[in-house]
């Protein structure tokens, strides 16, 4: 299962959307909060890669970062941050990630990263 | 910005006004004492000698006071004008010496009436600094000058041997009434200035404004263009997962190609103008990695080819893969960038890159066949808002070679252009190595 964090309604229906498409499970968040939530309650076992927006409202990508660091177990988590080129710029250093995404996405490189760390068997092709 | 710091930027700019005037003219001031000083001892060696023969008992008085008095005097205001240039102490100093220098003279030349005319222009020379209290001071040694050498010595001040005590006083007021108006000219010019520094702070004003606005617009932008490429891929997707393949598909899929590069010629506006906002502010960053220059030119070339109107021929000039630490995106950026539009302006006639290494340098030179630049528009096209054809406006902000000069000089190369008229332009990316 692949965990979206994105604050844009529209963009998260999106991303679920193209994963879905691509037979990917997924779990959806609109804030850092909802997500570390999510992830702490009851999935984040089944929990395989987690795609982070950077600005969201409530808790931002940098917040939910450093909890998942605390972690012991949340922080062997793969993370994709989704961004701005500049916020990119500034996390680098600052957060640890499998890949780092410019805004607007380019969905081949987005998949490329999502096959490299998803190894889960597509739920349903179609 | 709040009205708290529209009035601190307006006291800064006018401090920093202020503060030019002040050390230009202290320097200024340099200049005249030293020249008065080398003048002094001309008087001592030519007038004086004429004017005090018979009182006094020889030439080699006056030399020695013009000398070593007028060293004494000039020194400590030029000493402080070099050392601490700008500061309230300096130009006091300045107006003490310049009018003991004035003092020295009307004594070297026995008290003349017209070296007294030194003082008037020493005054006037002091309202430069547009500081009303430098006038006072001044005045004070003018003053108290006229009137202890009066009493004491009345012909080094006046030429005459016989005491006139009130005499001292006539002298002060015409001072006096030269100071009212250099005074009322500092004024007024100190109120001029006020204005520039309010209109200054209002430019700086708009400027931010414009600033912040197209940044927010440009971020605002992007989300529903994130959406909207995102809504395109998912479509393309479906259609690649849809056996179906009737003629109606295929026309969508055709429709969508279209749409797609819409989208992205869209992003690449948005993406120009927010890179401008952040240049404008300072905080263009680039993310280097190691890459590989030849791969990422030949795969660029190799994407781009298609859509351009040149053909793009691609020579590696070095044997061995040139790598080194560089964003390949922002790269990329620049890349895409001079190749269309090299294929722009090359109409139809091939597009040449070369990728070389130089000692210290990775180069690419991408040339077109195209008309070429005049030498006076070649600094100009890098600046922002510029083309080198204005005629054709329509196409494109003029923002293209700003951000790949930015983008060069974020990684501490450079990009520069060689070319003649009617023999095509080449543009060659430096990188450091």
């Amino acid at each position: 299962m692949i965990l979206v964090v994105e604050d844009d309604e529209n963009i998260r229906y999106l991303l679920t959307e193209l994963l879905d498409i691509e037979g990917y499970q997924t779990v959806a968040a609109a804030n850092g909060e909802e997500a570390l939530n999510l992830l702490k309650k009851n999935s984040s076992d089944q929990i395989k890669l987690i795609l982070l927006d950077l600005m969201m409202p409530v808790k931002n990508g940098f917040e939910v970062s450093q909890e998942l660091q605390a972690d012991p177990v949340l922080s062997h988590i793969p993370v994709v941050l989704m961004s701005a080129a500049f916020q990119l710029s500034l996390a680098e250093n600052k957060i640890p990630s499998q890949a780092q995404i410019e805004k607007p996405l380019d969905t081949d490189r987005l998949m490329k990263v999502v096959r490299q760390y998803c190894h889960e068997t597509p739920a349903y092709g179609r | 910005m709040t009205n708290e710091t529209r009035k601190k930027q307006i006291e800064t700019n006018l401090t920093a006004h202020q503060m030019r005037i002040y050390k230009r003219t202290d320097k200024l001031f340099i200049y005249l004492l030293t020249i008065e000083y080398f003048v002094g001892i001309l008087f001592s060696l030519t007038i004086s000698p004429k004017t005090w023969v018979g009182t006094e008992s020889a030439v080699h008085y006056h030399v020695w006071a013009a000398s070593v008095l007028g060293a004494i005097i000039v020194s400590v205001p030029i000493g402080f004008a070099l050392f601490f240039p700008g500061r309230e102490l300096t130009r006091h100093l300045i107006g003490i010496g310049q009018m003991l220098m004035s003092a020295l003279l009307i004594h070297l030349t026995g008290g003349r009436i017209e070296t007294h005319f030194h003082v008037f222009g020493s005054l006037a020379f002091l309202g430069f600094y547009r500081d009303w209290k430098v006038l006072i001071t001044a005045s004070a040694v003018v003053a108290l000058d006229h009137y202890f050498r009066g009493v004491y010595w009345p012909q080094s001040v006046y030429g005459i041997s016989v005491v006139e005590p009130y005499r001292w006083l006539e002298h002060s007021a015409w001072v006096v009434f030269e100071d009212i108006f250099l005074m009322i000219a500092c004024w007024q010019s100190l109120r001029e200035m006020r204005d520039i520094a309010e209109r200054r702070m209002l430019l700086q004003d708009a400027i931010q404004s414009r600033d912040t606005f197209v940044s927010i617009c440009g971020h605002e932008l992007k989300t529903p263009l994130t959406s909207l490429k995102l809504l395109l891929d998912i479509q393309r997707r479906n259609l690649e997962k849809d056996p179906d393949n009737s003629p109606a598909t295929e026309r969508t899929r055709k429709l969508l190609v279209s749409l797609n590069t819409q989208v992205d010629k869209l992003s690449r506006i948005v993406g120009d103008v927010l890179d401008i906002s952040r240049i404008e502010v300072g905080k263009f960053t680039i993310r280097p990695q190691e890459m590989n220059l030849g791969e990422l030119v030949h795969d660029v070339a190799l994407r781009l080819s298609p859509g351009l109107k040149s053909p793009c021929e691609l020579e590696l000039a070095s044997p061995e893969p040139i790598v080194g630490c560089w964003d390949p995106d922002r790269v990329e950026q620049a890349l895409v960038n001079l190749i269309t539009n090299a294929a722009k302006y090359s109409s139809g006639k091939a597009v040449h890159l070369m990728v070389k290494k130089t000692s210290k340098t990775a180069e690419v030179n991408v040339s077109d066949q195209g008309g070429g630049i005049a030498l006076k528009d070649q600094e100009r096209i890098f600046e922002r808002y510029e083309q080198a054809h204005p005629e054709d406006r329509m196409t494109g902000l003029g923002l293209g070679l700003y951000i790949v000069r930015n983008i060069l000089r974020a990684h501490g190369g450079d990009v520069r252009v060689s070319s003649e008229i009617g023999k095509g332009s080449t543009f060659t990316m430096e990188l450091p190595l």
